[in-house]
């Protein structure tokens, strides 16, 4: 392929199940060394596509290059490292053993104290990986996936179930190994975790690409918060931070990307009342979206 | 092995980590087949379920039968012991079948299949781990024998327990089609179904010949009576049984077909 030196390339990728088209002539770029976010509701097509990225389903149509190779032989050489969503680990195994064995298997692999270290799993070496907390599975698969020392590494969902101090802790644990100039592709359905991790946030909807683009940007579209209000009847779209507005009955709804501002803006007329202020759910954005 | 500083391991260079195709293959399939051995070497209740049930049969029905003198002048005692290990040796490699299909179909496998480790080297890696679990098997029903007095030449204990292996191996396919075929929840009671059906019609309980006629008929187109009569060839001697090794191959093609058909039908139900 032309471009050796994206991460990933892909052009008119499509998969589908049944009548369902789970992923739909997607084209997607990931420049080496980037941190890309896939952001969708359930059914988005973030898993279908990151199975085919590992070369665990292959496409029906289009063309897909990692580091300019078939996903299996990106796979095969050690480039690339992935955190499935809910991945099963052995079970009935030491988490030492475990990691063991896998250590066995790659070409490359980092390591295995420097895979312990980085992921924190020195203190449940000799557990069963039977008898595992949710984060302390959580670790091993991320210990499973910087393994090979991977150029590109794929996180389905890692945060998925976890608190909001987890989350934290779990991408300070990223930023060590993001330090180093590899490429990181994460799905999730936090917004805000798109916007605080990723360089650049790729919406995925019905399997297509919704919306590309920085975090701000991202979050001007699908993340304002919806301001409603009663108040005298005039123009409000010319607030500050304020991206569409619109009159329901006696309310008016405003849709901002700058809550904060257009409030204190809107606020200095006495007249209006009855404010609410609620966030869209990622759903809702995407409808508006699409639409 | 390249020693790797913390830092270059960081920081991986592009001429460095190119391995040549299909290098690694040798230390993948050991490192799986490794973990997996002891993995089936510490499960107690399957070696409990393999090893203690043929061993209790066999010293039960030995003590009863035991020193009356079967065919080419052999003790029943020795002639029970090469069936009763053929029938243990059968739970062990059908068993050991119906975990790699379930170890395949578990999320486990997708984990495994973004490693380096192929599809075919992890069921490879998973046959050699089957000998594992047949050996001991075989052998713990051999040193019952030997406690009930059984005595024969190191050469034809060997060639016993050889030709039982490579004629049991081959049923790892069979626990391995059962799993295709059935849902997880069932093919756990398939395996064990199918596996005693084929010792008691096989012959591996009681003689083939005290059965009725029908059942003898079918009894000599199965596998197990055949891993049955090919082990007690060392030891008594005759004609090599050619049709045995026949039955088998039959038998294993027919099984790889059924695998192949099982797996393209699992590819097509399964979403993913």
């Amino acid at each position: 392929m032309q471009n050796t030196s994206a991460a990933v390339a892909a052009s008119g990728l499509t998969k589908t199940f049944g009548r369902l088209t789970a992923v739909d002539h997607l084209d997607l770029t990931v420049p080496a060394g980037q941190i890309l976010a896939l952001l969708g509701p359930n059914g988005a097509g973030k898993s279908t596509t990151t199975e085919m990225i590992l070369g665990l389903t292959s496409p029906d149509a289009g063309e897909l290059r990692i580091f300019g190779r078939s996903p299996r032989a990106a796979v095969r050489s050690g480039d690339v490292g992935a955190m499935l969503q809910n991945g099963a680990l052995l079970p009935d195994t030491s988490v030492a053993g475990l990691l063991r064995t896998v250590h066995g298997l790659h070409a490359r692999p980092l390591p295995l104290q420097q895979v312990i270290e980085r992921s924190g799993v020195e203190g449940f070496l000799r557990a069963s990986t039977s008898r595992l907390s949710g984060g302390q599975a959580q670790r091993v698969r991320f210990a499973l996936a910087i393994m090979p020392d991977p150029r590109l590494l794929l996180l389905d969902e890692p945060t998925v179930g976890m608190d909001v101090d987890s989350r934290r802790r779990f991408w300070a644990a990223m930023e060590g190994l993001i330090a180093d100039g590899r490429t990181v592709v994460f799905a999730t359905h936090y917004l805000d975790e798109a916007d605080e991790f990723a360089d650049r946030i790729v919406v995925l909807n019905d399997g297509r690409v919704a919306a590309d683009g920085t975090g701000p940007q991202i979050k001007a579209v699908v993340g304002g918060r919806h301001v409603s209000f009663e108040g005298p009847e005039r123009d409000y779209s010319g607030l500050p931070g304020v991206v569409g507005a619109e009159r329901r009955g006696v309310r008016y709804l405003l849709n901002s990307s700058d809550s904060d501002a257009t409030l204190r803006a809107l606020l200095a007329d006495p007249d209006v009342h009855a404010v609410e202020v609620a966030s869209p759910s990622l759903e809702d954005a995407f409808l508006q979206l699409v639409a | 092995m390249t020693t790797l500083t913390p830092e270059s391991a960081a920081a991986p260079t592009e001429a460095s980590r190119r391995p040549a195709p299909g290098s690694g293959r040798a230390r993948r399939l050991l490192s799986y087949a490794r973990s997996s051995v002891r993995r089936t070497l510490t499960d107690w209740s399957f070696l409990a379920f393999v090893i203690a049930l043929p061993t209790t049969m066999y010293l039960f029905f030995a003590g009863i039968y035991g020193d009356q003198i079967a065919q080419g002048g052999v003790t029943v005692a020795a002639v029970m012991m090469v069936t009763m290990a053929a029938y243990g040796g059968l739970g062990a490699a059908m068993s050991a079948g119906a975990e790699i299909q379930s170890e395949r179909s578990t999320g486990w496998f997708r984990q495994l299949m973004i490693t380096p480790l192929t599809p075919l080297e992890f069921f490879v890696a998973k046959v050699i781990a089957a000998v594992f679990a047949v050996a001991p098997a075989i052998v713990a029903v051999f040193l019952c024998g030997v406690a009930r007095g059984v005595r024969m030449p190191v050469g034809t204990w060997a060639a016993t327990f050889g030709v039982l292996l490579a004629a049991l191996l081959p049923m790892v396919l069979l626990g391995v089609v059962l799993g295709l075929w059935f849902k997880p929840q069932t093919a756990g009671a398939a395996t064990t179904l199918v596996m005693l059906a084929l010792s008691m019609i096989g012959g591996l309980w009681f003689p083939l010949d005290m059965m009725p006629e029908f059942l003898q008929r079918i009894g000599r187109l199965l596998p197990s009576y055949w891993a049955g009569q090919l082990g007690q060839w060392p030891v008594m001697g005759g004609a090599f049984p050619w049709q045995g090794v026949a039955t088998i191959g039959v038998w294993c093609a027919a099984l790889v077909g059924l695998g192949i058909l099982g797996y393209r039908r699992a590819v097509r139900t399964s979403r993913r």
